[in-house]
């Protein structure tokens, strides 16, 4: 079992959910996803972002797609990540919403979970985790890194 | 008693401890819950329409439920699994136990 990482961004709005970032596993792998660190890089300003972490069945069609960072030694991953700015949203499955947060945009803000207690992403196809704002009270550029394993 | 499932910190520092549900595996903050005593799933949920959170306790799994959303008894492995299996997410097996023989 290996580590990745994927780093996305976005410029948020107040009025529309946004994706940051997105992982999508795939058919042969149950990735489990370990941590999220959250921080804008806006001009700071008392404002605040609520952000959910959300399951998906399809993986949408992002701005772009970097490659999964290899955290130490293993293979390259099977899931994808997606960034940007979304044509079209993932998918997100109404209620499953395992991790959500609220940020001050002054700070940056990180989850973790101990080893077995990730959350597990389903070895099918589409399913994946999206990290994305909910509720803004201004369009300001965040960044987001998801790290799992599988 | 709660085990600590991860944390959260902000500006690098330690925040808050989170618990993991039994049934959605979802993480949320370990902190004590306002309302105390005992309330049916039913109860919980009219609690929770007021604004008030509600955490719970499965005793078949032996640990925190994350809210009356969450008050049936599927562990999230299960959850997983049927997922995986193409069957619908609250699909419980029915695990039944027979003798091997039957004296009459």
């Amino acid at each position: 079992m290996s580590c990745y990482s994927g780093i996305g961004s976005a410029t948020l709005s107040t009025s529309a959910a946004v994706t940051v970032g997105g992982m999508t596993g795939s058919t042969s792998v149950v990735p489990r996803v370990y941590e999220v660190i959250v921080g804008s890089y806006d001009t700071p300003a008392d404002q605040c972002t609520q952000f959910y972490l959300q399951r998906t069945t399809a993986a949408g069609t992002p701005g772009s797609s970097p490659t999964p960072q290899l955290l130490g030694l293993g293979r390259a991953a099977t899931s994808t990540f997606g960034s940007g700015t979304y044509s079209v949203e993932p998918t997100y499955t109404s209620g499953e919403v395992p991790v959500q947060f609220v940020c001050h945009q002054r700070n940056t803000f990180k989850w973790w979970a101990f080893e077995g207690r990730e959350i597990f992403v389903p070895a099918t196809s589409g399913a994946g985790l999206g990290l994305k704002s909910v509720d803004s009270t201004q369009a300001d550029d965040w960044h987001g890194t998801v790290f799992w394993m599988e | 008693m709660m085990k600590e499932a991860g944390g959260i910190e902000i500006d690098g520092k330690a925040a808050a401890a989170t618990c993991q549900c039994s049934h959605c595996g979802g993480h949320f903050p370990f902190k004590p819950i306002k309302a105390g005593g005992l309330f049916t799933p039913e109860a919980a949920r009219v609690m929770n329409s007021r604004g008030v959170t509600m955490r719970g306790w499965c005793s078949r799994c032996n640990g925190p439920v994350c809210g009356p959303r969450c008050a049936e008894c599927i562990p999230w492995q299960r959850k997983l699994e049927n997922v995986m299996k193409g069957l619908p997410q609250d699909f419980k097996p029915i695990l039944v136990s027979v003798p091997r023989s039957v004296d009459g």
